[in-house]
């Protein structure tokens, strides 16, 4: 077997075995991009801000909320709608009681950005469980979830590095996609593959990276041991240093507007989107205004107050520096995050995971469509080639019906419904599984272009009356969004409806165009 | 600057597509067969525009955020292109004169 043979066959199996899981991986993943925009449409009772208020209103606001609900906190934050986070919100922390066994815990209320009061909103886990899914996956223990998440991503790596290998005429082909001819599958893998190559090589190595501590535990056991030399060692490294510890004895702080115009002026007119105090009160108080990184990776650059005297403080000063390593692994986490990026590159981040599941997706079908064509020629078995068309389709469509599943759970299930979040995320997987059931029921009944056509124009309608079942549900139909500049609401809407009509495209197209195995395969003599 | 390394990303991506030869027989049908040396400055001046807008984001991002930038702006060119000589490639020659015009225009205006 020459090398670059091995290597073909080295991509193959390294892509198909996970796949799916990996497709699984892109397209949750790349939801996580837009979290809090998601979470913002799954709570429709949050009402839009009607006037112009100022952020110095906004932290006057929470702070008088602050004292009422949060008089023990060691810490509190508050989120200001600024930016991106379409939230006004407060969050405060309250320490472990070793008397009563209480744990230290975080609070979190939203507030109505027009009046201050707390805003009532459903249970749900929003973009987050989405976001979650993708490397934490569902229903299983999470060691077992990064081991295979883990597991996929370096799969991924070899079959990214290996079809960069076995490409033949990557840059005469760079542009390739001949529509009408038997290459198409292999032209839209490879387009898919090669034209956000930088950012598949970035995602599945900083992915990778970021579960090695747990996949790759025996690497640092043996060097710090098991149990609380391990623990230790994650402390100092994992942990956000205090360098400034309360010290019981009470002050008064700084008032914290006058620290946030005087850290606007600092900022050069970037924008500060949260306020963070610790150990409000205390003599040691320390204030942060969070201002939104103009330039580098960072999402922040605060700018932290001593709370009493309100002079500058450096956290960094005390705490120990960071070493090269945990740099680039820093590094690493924030591109794969990818929290620093303004709207047009996180929609650019979006649509290179969205083609690297169109990567994922098109290698299976393409496998699936070589295999056929071998099976044709050759008239040999074909229950290997039975099973994967099944999966192919449950995955490739059954994904995004169950995300839309997931939509429509959010508004239909009743608000106060006990685990409602679970109900939502149960929704999910129960849809999840009926995608994946339907060729495997039907397959006898049908051929497998009726089975992609059933489950397009089931995909078509349950997004595209996801803007209905919003209008139907709450007071941020897309109209009324588009009218008021809404356009967190305004934007999950239209998206909806460009998937919609996606999917609509795709069903058009593929009634047309997929071959069907059941004539092909009963023309070359070979049963399904 | 935004704007200019975008445009130099789509120029770069523009020549480099007409200096392989069945690209450039559907974008340009009548056009001449070019000899090798004018197919490689073809690629030269095609991947200078790349290496120009990736100094232009280092300069204006920083060399981080830049590369980031340059990985989407590549990115999202290419797809331009990919989009453009499938469904479209007569349209190649235009996008390569507004990309022109593009890129002279944002630098003038420093956007």
């Amino acid at each position: 077997m020459s090398f670059r043979h091995s290597m073909t066959w080295l991509h193959t199996w390294s892509g198909l075995v996970l796949g799916w899981l990996l497709y699984f991986m892109f397209v949750t993943g790349s939801t996580g991009y837009f979290d809090e925009e998601i979470l913002r449409w799954m709570q429709p009772e949050i009402p839009l801000q009607e006037s112009s208020i100022s952020a110095s209103e906004f932290i006057e606001t929470a702070e008088r909320r602050l004292d009422q609900v949060a008089t023990n906190a060691t810490e509190t934050y508050i989120e200001l709608p600024l930016g991106r986070s379409p939230f006004f919100s407060i969050w405060w922390h309250e320490a472990a009681t070793p008397e009563t066994g209480a744990r230290g815990l975080w609070h979190n209320e939203k507030l109505n950005p027009n009046t201050g009061e707390p805003v009532i909103t459903r249970e749900t886990e929003g973009g987050e469980f989405l976001y979650r899914l993708h490397y934490a996956l569902h229903y299983i223990p999470g060691w077992l979830a990064y081991a295979l998440t883990s597991l996929a991503a370096m799969f991924t790596l070899v079959a990214i590095i290996s079809g960069v290998i076995i490409h033949r005429r990557i840059f005469k082909d760079f542009f390739s996609f001949r529509r009408h001819k038997q290459r198409s599958w292999l032209d839209l893998h490879n387009l898919f593959g090669v034209l956000p190559l930088p950012f598949h090589l970035m995602i599945t190595y900083s992915g990778l990276m970021l579960l090695m501590f747990s996949t790759m535990l025996p690497v640092p056991a043996s060097s710090y041991g098991v149990g609380e030399g391990l623990r230790a060692i994650y402390d100092e490294v994992f942990t956000e240093h205090d360098s400034r510890s309360a010290t019981g004895i009470s002050a008064n702080s700084m008032s914290t507007v006058s620290l946030y115009n005087d850290a606007l002026k600092r900022s050069d007119g970037g924008l500060i989107n949260y306020v963070a105090i610790k150990h409000p009160g205390d003599k040691n108080a320390v204030i942060e205004m969070g201002v939104l990184a103009n330039e580098g990776i960072e999402q922040h650059k605060p700018i932290h107050y001593d709370g009493v005297s309100g002079e500058l403080y450096d956290p960094e000063e005390d705490a120990s520096k960071h070493s090269s390593a945990k740099s680039f692994y820093d590094t690493m986490e924030i591109l794969h995050e990818g929290l620093f990026a303004r709207p047009l590159l996180r929609w650019l981040y979006f649509l290179s995971g969205l083609m690297g599941a169109g990567m994922m997706a098109t290698g299976s079908l393409l496998w699936a469509v070589n295999r056929r064509k071998k099976h044709t020629m050759s008239g040999g078995g074909v229950r290997g080639l039975a099973l994967v068309d099944r999966l192919n389709l449950g995955t490739i469509v059954g994904l995004p019906i169950a995300i839309a599943a997931y939509f429509w759970a959010n508004r239909l299930l009743p608000v106060d419904l006990a685990s409602r979040a679970h109900w939502e995320m149960n929704s999910l997987f129960i849809v999840w599984g009926i995608a994946l059931l339907h060729p495997f029921l039907r397959w006898k009944k049908t051929s497998l272009k009726s089975l992609w056509c059933e489950q397009l124009m089931f995909a078509t309608m349950v997004y595209a009356f996801i803007p209905v079942l919003n209008a139907a549900t709450s007071e941020h139909h897309l109209g009324k969004a588009l009218l008021q500049g809404d356009w967190v609401m305004a934007g999950f809407d239209l998206f909806m409806l460009v998937l919609a009509m996606c999917f609509a495209i795709a069903f058009n197209k593929l009634r047309r165009r997929i071959p069907n195995p059941s004539v092909e395969n009963s023309a070359a003599g070979v049963k399904v | 600057m935004m704007i200019s390394s975008f445009s130099l990303c789509l120029l770069g991506l523009c020549l480099l597509s007409l200096a392989t030869k069945r690209n450039r027989k559907n974008a340009l049908p009548n056009f001449k067969k070019l000899t090798t040396l004018q197919t490689r400055i073809l690629k030269c001046v095609g991947f200078s525009c790349l290496i120009t807008s990736a100094l232009v984001l280092a300069e204006a991002k920083g060399l981080s955020l830049g590369l980031v930038y340059l990985g989407a702006w590549v990115t999202l060119a290419a797809l331009t292109q990919a989009l453009l000589l499938s469904y479209q490639p007569r349209g190649v020659p235009s996008l390569l004169v507004a990309s022109l015009a593009a890129v002279i225009i944002s630098v003038a205006l420093r956007i």
